[in-house]
């Protein structure tokens, strides 16, 4: 991308406005967006005008693809880009924003930092300054800026031989996580010493809720206030200037947050600290250790529940699935979803010569630690499918399966591994649709980066509407293909929202799941009016095209053809994303719907539905 | 010439926007209603009402907050249709749990009902909804579904309303008022 910004929009915008002659709207509009991109605007209020805007009026960008297409594509892209920050920065806090935060700015592209907005938060500072200021304290906070740390941290940081530079030089969860280590050497150095004989009481008294802050450790944190309590001291929380009160107020601190950030595992670590609270540690002489303690003996028990190591995250994922040089996909998961029509259309995908020949069926799965809330995806900038090997963890934990269980032995024979298939498989389905969803997309050359409000669009949510359905039918079918007698046991080992998914299939059709899709969202925003009349547009577009190619073409009039070209012109033009991403879901639906039909057939035992002209229950 | 599927689908959407109550008409006239002040239509969104042959409406209830926005789902469903045989397959399928109901999730027994005047089934269910994105692991949300299952010639209608638990006894008279409105053609 370009960093001479200024100048490239400037340039074309002189000389259109030189030569067009004026259509009201069109120019208005293109001026004002465009004008906007100058380094000294960048206006969030004006950028979600523009994008509001070009919504309504699709011919405006219409026109000035052709006149102008690569200022018609930084339109779109950059104050798409200054609208999604406003609003990251207003939705978000501390840690939520923080990982909202890394996906902004280092994806593939981009477009904030073409703007000098990133990749470093201190970069935006006068931008937030001047447009969200009263967001500005919490920004500040949540990107763990040095002047935002506050008056217990910085003086112990500076000890350590931190200064401002070296801090801020970091990624912002590189931040959160040499916190967590610090707290974590802070606990360690301060916790041995009983608080009632700790020499500085006041400063124990401040230290203390900051700590339990950075080491998002529930346990811990509820250990540090028995700490205190112990030696009848009150927590004195400084008020850090920068954050406010409801934002910490609100915040979840988990460990497997912080532990997902870079690969931390949660398990050895806090299995590591709780040893210095249970007598079996000790202070450590130089260098805080993270090695395992020689502990007590712990008692005897039929199962001890222990989490995966690093190596053995690493190793379970082609455990689960490997792709072969044909491009056939194996594993206990390939296992589980095999003999079903989704998970048979799922396999089908990754052994096709075609995608493999665009590069785009290549099977990138594994396991990673994450925040405990994420189940884990595919993420069409890595191209992988990445599932939380948190995730795991509870799933042995409910089991009373060990990582040994589950990695021992040929992994064909491997019941334990079947098992866990069984649980992760309708989530696999779901991901590998999407990444079906992105290899169509490039097979049609559509460039997800400038396909605008992708996100939060209902064109993305039908392609949700896909996915979901794709996995509740495998669900549902793996359920109908049981003996009646061990249909519940396999729905009671299931997730319970894999469950729920499958029921609203069954019970509703892909409506069903669509409307529960949107009733997320819906909880969180406002129906845009625009968008909902753009997306009727586009549908009503693919409608239309299909009814009139699907007519005897002889028997069209003049107008019937020239409507014929101009929608499909209109297909191919630049909104074709949405319009492929309706079409498909057109052919998704059907096909889905009808898998329902069959598994229905299945679960009733083939019954025929008696039909009687008056409700039985009304005879009264 | 004017292609009527599509004017009558743009009407179908004109209403759009959340604004005061607005009259609504069914494509294919199977029915009529006011729709209540606040409510907007959902995108319709995969195959044409036509394909289908369900012909109505998703009605939700944004920005309201929390986890789930409530909604008012009234349909059509045609002789034929792709999702459901008959109303008693609707009934059937709809008022009893899959599996083993989760810990608190009830549903009612099915009774009768009036609707526009006519015999109709009703039954409710309190159940536990997910919602939110795949990628992130949820927490169950108590909701609420009252069901009003109409037999009809060459179909049935449903009328169905959905919300958090705890929104549900507030707005279940906009429900209501909407069942009142509620003026079959079939």
């Amino acid at each position: 991308m370009s960093r001479h910004l200024k100048h490239l929009i400037l340039l074309p915008l002189a000389v259109f406005l030189l030569q067009t002659p004026a259509t009201a709207g069109y120019e208005e509009t293109v001026q004002v967006c465009l004008s906007n991109l100058d380094q000294s605007r960048l206006s969030p209020q004006i950028a979600e005008d523009c994008v509001r805007d070009l919504h309504a009026d699709p011919s405006i960008l219409e026109r000035l693809k052709d006149e102008k297409p690569e200022a018609a594509s930084n339109l779109v892209a950059y104050n798409s880009a200054l609208k999604d920050y406003k609003k990251t920065i207003a939705s978000y806090k501390d840690l939520a924003f923080a990982r909202q935060y890394e996906r902004i700015m280092f994806s593939q592209a981009c477009p904030l930092c073409d703007m000098n907005l990133g990749p470093k938060p201190e970069e935006s500072f006068s931008w937030v300054a001047k447009y969200l200021p009263n967001d500005l304290g919490d920004f500040k906070y949540s990107v763990r800026t040095w002047e935002a740390l506050g008056p217990v941290r910085t003086p112990l940081l500076s000890a350590d031989g931190r200064t401002k530079e070296s801090w801020n030089a970091m990624d912002v969860l590189d931040r959160y996580q040499a916190l967590q280590s610090w707290a974590i050497y802070v606990v360690a150095q301060t916790t041995p010493v009983p608080a009632g004989v700790y020499p500085d009481k006041a400063q124990l008294a401040r230290l203390i809720p900051v700590l339990k802050e950075d080491l998002f450790h529930p346990a811990l944190a509820a250990q540090l206030d028995a700490y205190l309590a112990g030696g009848n001291i009150k927590p004195v929380v400084i008020g850090n200037p920068a954050a406010s009160k409801a934002a910490k107020d609100k915040i979840s601190r988990t460990s497997a947050d912080m532990a997902a950030l870079r690969g931390m595992n949660t398990g050895a670590q806090s299995a590591t600290l709780e040893n210095f609270f249970n007598g079996t540690g000790h202070r450590p002489a130089g260098d805080f250790q993270l090695d395992k303690k020689p502990g007590a003996k712990k008692p005897a028990r039929p199962y001890t529940y222990t989490p995966l190591s690093d190596d053995q995250i690493t190793a379970l994922g082609p455990r689960l699935l490997a792709q072969g040089a044909d491009g056939k996909v194996t594993g206990a998961l390939a296992n589980e979803i095999r003999g079903t029509k989704a998970g048979d259309e799922i396999l089908a995908f990754y052994a096709d010569k075609k995608y493999k020949s665009a590069g785009t069926n290549k099977l990138a799965f594994g396991l990673e630690p994450m925040e405990e809330g994420m189940f884990g995806g595919w993420n069409w900038v890595n191209e992988d499918i990445k599932i939380n090997s948190g995730l795991v963890n509870d799933w042995m934990k409910k089991n009373k399966v060990t990582p040994e269980m589950l990695m021992q032995g040929d992994p064909a024979k491997n019941k334990h591994l079947r098992g866990l298939s069984e649980y992760l498989a309708p989530t696999f389905v779901h991901e590998a649709t999407h990444q079906r969803q992105t290899a169509n997309d490039k097979a049609r050359g559509i460039d997800l980066v400038k396909a605008y409000g992708k996100s939060n669009s209902y064109y993305q949510m039908e392609k949700e509407t896909e996915a979901f359905s794709m996995d509740a039918s495998f669900t549902a079918e793996k359920f109908a293909k049981l003996p009646k007698a061990q249909r519940k046991a396999y729905l009671a080992r299931l997730d319970p929202f894999d469950k729920k998914n499958a029921e609203t299939y069954l019970k509703q059709g892909v409506d069903g799941v669509r409307l529960s899709n949107h009733k997320g969202y819906a909880a969180r925003e406002s129906l845009d009016g625009e968008a909902s009349k753009q997306f009727v547009m586009a549908k009503s577009t693919a409608q239309q095209l299909e009814a009139l190619k699907a007519r005897d073409q002889a028997t069209l009039t003049e107008f019937e053809r020239q409507e014929l070209a101009r929608l499909q012109a209109e297909m191919n033009s630049r909104y074709k994303w949405y319009t492929y991403t309706m079409q498909d879901s057109v052919a998704a639906e059907a096909k889905i719907n009808l898998w329902r039909q069959e598994i229905r057939r299945k679960i009733s035992g083939n019954r025929t539905i008696k039909e009687g002209p008056v409700p039985t229950l009304l005879s009264q | 010439m004017k292609n009527i599927f599509t004017a009558m689908l743009m009407f179908c959407a004109a209403g759009a926007g959340a604004a005061g109550p607005a009259p609504y008409t069914c494509e294919g006239g199977y029915f009529t209603l006011t729709i209540p002040a606040g409510w907007g239509q959902m995108p319709a969104g995969g195959q044409s009402a036509k394909a289908k042959q369900v012909y109505g409406v998703d009605l939700l209830l944004a920005g309201q907050g929390g986890a789930a926005a409530p909604s008012i789902t009234v349909k059509f469903y045609a002789s034929g249709n792709s999702v459901f045989k008959t109303g008693q397959d609707y009934v059937d399928s709809n008022s009893a749990p899959l599996g083993d109901p989760e810990p608190g999730e009830q549903y009612s027994p099915v009774t009768g009902a009036a609707v526009a005047g006519r015999k109709a089934y009703k039954f409710e269910r309190k159940f536990n909804g997910y919602f939110g994105p795949r990628e992130e692991r949820k927490a169950p949300v108590a909701m609420f579904e009252r069901h009003l299952v109409l037999p009809a010639k060459d179909g049935f209608y449903v009328l169905l309303f959905s919300a958090p638990f705890a929104q549900a006894k507030a707005l279940v008279p906009q429900f209501e008022a909407l069942v009142k409105s509620f003026k079959p053609k079939k």
